[in-house]
């Protein structure tokens, strides 16, 4: 993991955790509102990977009935890079736990992680008045999490990815 | 080790379960007496893999069930697949929940609900059978689409419904009908193991060798057909190069025309000019002219790298505006207080492993604003430097019109001057042309490359149609056929089948066993009494699968078979399963089949399972102990107690 003071400026800056723990918020809080489960932790290591890529970010579909493992099969290139992108983005997303965490905007229950309601209005104003990539981001990750919801269980969304804990 | 079943589970309309536990490896009886559900199993089985009709039939197992689940032994680890029943008077539903794991509990009724369609299932549960690309093409001729093989055509050769079991006509199950039997006889190769495992790479490869040659073969056609114009051509313009005063050669061949004309075009331009007397008026207007020239070419480059410049600068400034976007979150964090604790573990955060502080992303965020400031100075200065250039290219564009405009009038007035520049443009017009085709027309290539590049694709190619070739496959089927006949064979003669002193095997173009009598080859459907029938299902399917377990093919490990003694018990004659009306040489022939089926099991054990229902019970040891579960005096699938959809459960 890369110590913070050892990053590049863009990666500093572009991934700062206070970002990335917001797209952990959203993608928390939508995964919670299908049946009231919470998110579980490993599969809060997908949400960067799938929305700040640009290419898979836009190849996520529209609708959360579409069925995840036939989606896989029609972008097969996202599967083949997914570990990889996943991996990488490891420390971004640990250090936005841990910083969402410690920051009450995300808390952890039932080894899992849920998104604190009563940030909303922050978070919303804030995503407002920056920029469109932004905006395009947060919704993805809000989609992200519906959809990771109804397609089942953790163990299935991450074998179907070929990505392990 | 292929996909076996673990637990077939019913799931009622008010949330009951009814779960029925098979062991893996080994045969599993279900004996019981009729209507208990017991034929109805192949049927669920066959909806959970994806049938396209639900064929359960019409009674309580169809409509006092909500979902229909299946608990699988997988290569790697278990899955549950669940498929909800189909909803009154629909003949099915794509709703289908899936779970996996290294081991999976069988999920209670409520997490039941879809997490993905039909479609999403079979891409799945093909996945997990094993099957990998293939492709099945047609042999030229034939008018039906090329097909792949999936978890549908290889479940298909797991399923031996009752009365399946003991038709003569048709070996496999579903083949009654000529869409389904033409497929199995496609993606038999693959499924047996016939088709070479790189068969589709091949396949593509060819594609593209193919694509290349073609390629290459336009290539040189293309190289032939300019030598052949180029040689009226090449002379024409050199006839046209000698009437405009620039030559004086007369060739033969076309290269000899070519470095003629080479020659011409290395004739300089300005030597084309005629130096002029007394035209110091126009001389003076000339040199003008290529000063106001070289001017607009100065100030145009200029212009360009300013250009250049603010669009690096525009770069920057988008980039540097995303960055101060995405730390502009921090002012959701504004008034928190972090903790020098780990929310997770409660490890201390301080010091090195800490993340950074708010204070840290102010001054990024600050340090972003600053940088993007003075972008946005930098930019009005060049934007006016521009503009100043662009007003002086304006300019130097004036004074060349003006120019033109009065070396026209001087070379209107004097006749000389325009014959002259007659003859100076008809000579320039010819070096245009020439210039023209000699750069269009490439460097003498040399065919012989790509004559020997096109011979070696030809070799390859024929070598990949060779081994992709439809002989190749029918080939290794009749090896396949043969190393099966041998297991045929001997257990014909354990089941004393007719013909069985003849050599048995399996005819693929036909799925059908054939005997091979001194009076020729006899099918199945022309061998004998009624009885046998039986026999040649159980010993077929038997070598198949003991084959399918040891070459691990991506079939799934399990076979169900619904009855196989029904020709010598039939159910009239069922009282309590003892065979007591049974004659004592048909009782005989019973017990041999079951011998067979478990024998051939424990062969490969514990690779491969069937599962085996029946009326009969019985009294050996090694038939009881594989009995599961007894469905006698009132017991059966699907309980009494459950009711169809929309009845309340306390009434």
């Amino acid at each position: 993991m890369t110590v913070w003071t050892e990053r590049s400026i863009e990666e500093r800056n572009l991934l700062n955790p206070g970002f990335c723990a917001m797209l952990l918020w959203h993608a928390a809080r939508s995964y919670n509102s299908q049946r009231s489960n919470t998110m579980a932790i490993e599969l809060s290591f997908l949400v960067l990977p799938f929305t700040l890529h640009k290419d898979t970010r836009e190849s996520l579909p529209t609708s959360v009935k579409t069925s995840l493992p036939t989606w896989l099969s029609e972008n097969p290139l996202v599967q083949a890079r997914f570990g990889q992108r996943a991996s990488m983005l490891c420390a971004f997303t640990k250090d936005a736990l841990f910083f969402g965490g410690s920051r009450q905007l995300l808390m952890f229950a039932n080894g899992g992680v849920r998104a604190n309601e009563k940030m909303k209005p922050r978070v919303r104003a804030f995503v407002q008045i920056a920029s469109r990539e932004v905006d395009e981001c947060a919704e993805r990750a809000e989609f992200l999490g519906k959809w990771l919801e109804r397609s089942g269980g953790p163990e299935i969304v991450l074998a179907l990815l070929g990505v392990r804990p | 080790m292929s996909v076996q079943i673990l637990d077939i589970v019913l799931y009622s309309h008010n949330g009951d379960q009814r779960i029925l536990s098979l062991k893996p490896g080994v045969v599993n009886i279900i004996t019981g007496a009729s209507q208990t559900g017991k034929s109805a199993l192949s049927d669920v089985i066959d909806y959970c893999f994806g049938s396209s009709e639900c064929h359960v039939a019409h009674g309580p197992l169809r409509l006092c069930v909500a979902w229909y689940g299946l608990r699988l032994k997988l290569a790697a680890g278990e899955a549950f697949v669940a498929r909800r029943a189909p909803p009154r008077r629909a003949q099915s539903s794509t709703d289908y929940f899936i779970a996996t794991g290294r081991t999976v509990m069988i999920p209670g009724a409520t997490e039941l609900r879809a997490t993905t369609n039909l479609d999403g299932a079979m891409t799945v549960l093909t996945s997990w059978v094993g099957i990998r690309d293939n492709h099945h093409e047609p042999p030229p001729g034939q008018t039906r689409a090329s097909l792949s093989a999936t978890v549908r055509h290889a479940v298909a050769l797991c399923l031996q419904q009752q009365d399946e079991i003991i038709s003569k006509k048709h070996l496999f199950h579903g083949t009654t009908d000529n869409w389904k039997a033409q497929a199995l006889k496609d993606t038999l190769p693959y499924l047996l193991g016939a088709v070479d495992e790189d068969h589709v790479r091949k396949q593509g490869e060819l594609r593209r060798l193919r694509e290349k040659l073609r390629a290459v073969e336009r290539r040189l056609a293309e190289i032939a057909a300019l030598r052949g114009d180029g040689a009226t051509k090449a002379d024409a313009l050199l006839a046209q190069a000698r009437d405009a005063g620039l030559t004086q050669e007369v060739t033969a061949t076309w290269e000899n025309a070519v470095s003629a004309l080479r020659a011409v075009l290395s004739t300089p331009l300005g030597s084309v000019d005629v130096g002029l007397p007394d035209g110091s008026e126009f001389s003076r207007l000339s040199t003008e002219r290529a000063e106001l020239l070289q001017a607009q070419r100065r100030i145009r480059s200029e212009i360009e790298a300013a250009r250049a410049f603010s669009n690096d600068e525009k770069g920057f400034s988008r980039e540097a505006n995303e960055q101060r976007a995405r730390l502009t979150t921090i002012g959701i964090f504004e008034r928190g207080e972090p903790g020098d604790t780990c929310p997770l573990c409660a490890q201390d955060l301080s010091g090195e492993r800490a993340t950074p502080g708010l204070a840290a992303l102010r001054q990024a965020l600050r340090d972003v604003a600053r940088r993007m400031e003075s972008v946005a100075r930098v930019e009005p200065h060049i934007q006016n430097a521009i503009s100043e250039l662009e007003l002086r290219l304006q300019e130097v564009q004036r004074s060349l019109t003006s120019n033109r405009t009065q070396m026209e009038a001087v070379r209107a007035a004097t006749t000389a001057i325009s014959d002259t520049h007659a003859d100076s443009a008809k000579k320039a017009h010819v070096l245009g042309r020439v210039s023209l085709y000699l750069e269009s027309m490439p460097d003498v290539p040399d065919t012989r490359d790509l004559e020997e590049q096109a011979e070696s694709i030809r070799a390859k190619c024929k070598q990949l149609e060779e081994d992709l070739s439809d002989e190749r496959i029918q080939e290794q089927l009749a090896s396949i056929a043969s190393l099966l006949s041998e297991k045929l064979t001997k257990w014909a003669r354990e089941l004393a089948l007719e013909h069985s002193e003849y050599p048995m095997r399996l005819d693929l173009k036909k799925l059908t066993l054939v005997a091979d009598t001194v009076d020729g080859a006899i099918p199945m459907s022309r061998i004998g009494s009624g009885e046998n029938g039986v026999g040649f299902h159980l010993i077929a399917h038997l070598a198949l699968h003991q084959w399918f377990v040891q070459r691990r093919r991506p079939v799934p490990h399990f076979i169900f078979f619904d009855q196989p003694s029904q020709v010598y018990f039939p159910a009239d004659t069922d009282v309590d399963g003892s065979m007591g009306l049974v004659p004592d040489d048909d009782r005989h022939r019973v017990q041999q089949m079951f011998r067979l089926i478990f024998d051939a099991v424990e062969a490969v054990a514990p690779g491969l399972q069937v599962i085996l229902i029946e009326h009969a019970d019985l009294n050996e040891a090694w038939y009881r102990d594989a009995i599961i579960e007894r469905w006698r005096g009132g017991k059966k699938l699907v309980p009494e107690d459950w009711k169809r959809e929309g009845e309340s459960a306390a009434e």
